[in-house]
């Protein structure tokens, strides 16, 4: 049972074996059709040449009590033919009339004989296989015998061996149609299936750790050339985020070794310093690299439980304009640090229904990343639209335009204007946010060299 | 010993740069590959430590334009990334050293010096010209049993002189190997250096370790 399900398990198997058995069932049903077919013709057209030579014998028996002398008229019923009988019988049941053929021996007689020709199988005279016709016919009134019962016979076994000849040439032919179709079925079925052979081939052979992998499909039939270039895409799609979690998993080293690399050579030098001053700096720096590195930990455990979709939204009224100068506020040193100057263009209110604290976060991460990332003495700029849409722009003299997709990517990182340190999470955490809101973060550069990052499809509060 | 520290991290370079000025070598720094090929452009370097992970130019390509350019400066490589590829790829490219972040000093400074001695050919930290002998792993300097109180420029002095045994160095060249470029002291400050040398070395004993050519510098031999 289990080596026939082994061998079902080839789509070319099973094919070829569904083929061959639709062939072999249709040209069995033909062969039984093809034989009661003949059947009807030959014993049809015997049966007629019996019922011919019955009438012809009624129409002279009727007239003729003895039925002497039909031989003159009806040469196959002589002696010498042997293959050819017939006998009439009146009402009684009395043999009036036989072939010479039959040599004195009798007809089987059918029990019930009507009006019309009754066929039947006998033994001949002769003792070889025969068919007979027999049927009532009524004499003119007054005539002693009653009516007449004429029966005419004649052997059927040129009939059986023509019937058998054709049966095997028949026979002959199917089973060589059969050979031949199941050959040419398995020629079409391997031909056909090459290409999804090849295919599957390719698919098995592909090494998703290879970044050049790609699928070798030559010309496919249309109904594969789909399905082919859908694996293509992706095989693509799957190389890229491979190799996008590859470069994220270098980058989560970086970033995390780097602080670690930073704060374990401050305390070395520092504990070598022999100035108490330089051993307290070291201090210091070591808590501000500790420091960065509790914001990378934090930044992506935030960034997982956003991707990963436990943090849910929870929508209220939110004053985006409120919120804006809450972080404009909130950054108002480090812009001064460096000589930044942020303007504001919004309505007094700009009233929103979104989840406050993810809108929060989505603000700081916009900000943060203009004011982190602009030459010092720089115009931060930050609108909010008509249609509630939040733009912030910053100069990027820096940025190129093929860096603007990578932007949302996890530790991609631009040379910026203040050369300080970022771990390039900011723009990913604002992207993720954005998608759980359901809202479109657009990034793009503007004609000036401005980076400009708008916000829409915030939604306006339910009448 | 000159070494360049190039690392995108400021607080690392600063921090390295500092700890190796520390034990007597002069240190320069970059913030970028970029910014350390300019640099090598103008000055040779014993040793470069080198990040690879860099905005502009990146420390692969650092490498890359080193080992065109033939310069036998050793490269230790300070690098985030920890992958075997990672190391392979630096090592093919010419790096002599790889070192993972994060990293103890004792292990950089000793790297940095192994690179020095292997840059000089010395399988052996210590180095000798007649009753003189320095330990340059543990940065000491004798004559014959008797240990030198010298300064870390002094000490410097006394080894560049030792390792280039029979090379006269110029002035300019001496003050090139000892004081960083943005060093605000002329190179006069060698003369005032070779003296205090000089004084300690002839008190302990040693009074014809340097040798003074008229019109082309010192040599010890």
């Amino acid at each position: 049972m289990s080596s026939i399900s082994l061998r079902l398990d080839s789509l070319r198997r099973r094919l070829l074996l569904s083929l061959s058995a639709a062939i072999v069932i249709s040209l069995a049903l033909w062969l039984f059709v093809f034989h009661i077919l003949v059947r009807n013709e030959l014993y049809g057209s015997f049966d007629d040449s019996l019922v011919a030579h019955m009438q012809a014998l009624a129409a002279y028996a009727v007239n003729n009590p003895g039925a002497e002398g039909i031989a003159e008229y009806m040469p196959e019923f002589r002696t010498q033919q042997h293959q050819d009988f017939f006998q009439v019988w009146d009402a009684a049941g009395n043999v009036l009339a036989r072939s010479d053929s039959s040599a004195g021996r009798t007809l089987p007689r059918l029990a019930a004989v009507k009006g019309e020709p009754t066929f039947y199988d006998l033994e001949l005279p002769d003792g070889h296989p025969g068919r007979a016709a027999a049927q009532n016919f009524t004499v003119p009134p007054g005539d002693p015998r009653g009516l007449i019962v004429v029966a005419t016979a004649a052997e059927i076994e040129p009939l059986i061996a023509l019937e058998q000849r054709l049966h095997l040439f028949v026979l002959a032919g199917s089973l060589a149609t059969v050979l031949a179709s199941v050959a040419i079925a398995s020629y079409s079925v391997r031909r056909s299936l090459r290409p999804l052979e090849a295919l599957s081939k390719s698919v098995t052979e592909l090494d998703p750790a290879d970044p050049e992998a790609r699928l070798e499909i030559g010309e496919l039939p249309s109904e594969l050339a789909p399905v082919a270039n859908k694996i293509q895409l992706m095989m693509s799609r799957l190389i890229q985020a491979l190799a996008r979690e590859r470069r994220f998993a270098r980058n989560v080293a970086h970033e995390l070794r780097t602080p670690l690399a930073e704060a374990r050579m401050l305390a070395d030098v520092g504990g070598l310093a022999e100035d108490a001053s330089e051993s307290r700096r070291a201090l210091v720096e070591i808590g501000k690299a500790t420091q960065e590195l509790e914001q990378i930990v934090d930044s992506l455990l935030s960034l997982s439980r956003y991707e990963s979709g436990i943090e849910k939204p929870e929508l209220e009224p939110v004053d985006l304009r409120a919120e804006l100068d809450r972080h404009i506020a909130l950054l108002e040193g480090p812009a001064q640090a460096r000589g930044l100057r942020i303007r504001v263009d919004a309505p007094a209110e700009a009233w929103i229904f979104s989840d406050a604290a993810l809108v929060r976060r989505l603000i700081a991460n916009l900000l943060g990343n203009a004011v982190a990332h602009c030459p010092a003495g720089s115009l931060v700029q930050a609108r909010i639209g008509p249609d509630r849409e939040l733009v912030v722009v910053n100069p990027a003299p820096n940025m190129k335009e093929e860096d603007l997709p990578r932007l949302g990517e996890r530790f991609f990182r631009i040379r910026s204007g203040n050369g300080g340190a970022h771990a390039g999470l900011g723009l990913s955490l604002a992207t993720a946010i954005a998608g759980i809101l359901g809202l479109d973060l657009s990034l793009r550069l503007s004609d000036r060299h401005e980076f400009v990052a708008s916000l829409r499809g915030l939604r306006p509060l339910p009448a | 010993m000159r070494v360049l520290v190039v690392d995108d991290s400021e607080r690392l370079r600063e921090t390295l740069a500092q700890g190796l000025r520390s034990e007597g070598m002069t240190v320069e720094t970059a913030a970028d590959g970029q910014d350390a090929l300019a640099l090598l452009h103008d000055t040779d370097f014993d040793v470069i430590v080198l990040d690879i992970l860099m905005p502009r130019v990146d420390g692969l390509e650092v490498l890359r334009e080193v080992r065109a350019g033939k310069q036998r400066t050793r490269i230790l490589v300070l690098s985030a990334r920890d992958q075997v590829e990672d190391r392979v790829e630096a090592l093919n490219l010419g790096a002599d050293d790889y070192l993972v972040k994060p990293f103890a000093f004792s292990e950089v400074k000793a790297r940095v010096l192994a690179l020095g001695r292997r840059l000089f050919d010395e399988p052996s930290p210590v180095v000798s010209s007649g009753p003189v002998e320095i330990d340059t792993a543990a940065r000491v300097a004798r004559a014959g049993a008797q240990p030198l109180n010298l300064t870390p420029k002094e000490y410097a002095l006394l080894e560049l002189l030792v390792r280039r045994n029979g090379h006269v160095m110029s002035r300019g060249m001496i003050f090139e190997q000892l004081y960083e470029s943005d060093s605000d002291a002329s190179d006069t400050v060698i003369e005032v250096l070779m003296s205090t040398l000089r004084g300690k070395l002839a008190a302990a004993g040693v009074r014809e370790l340097i040798e003074t050519r008229r019109g082309f510098g010192y040599v010890v031999n």
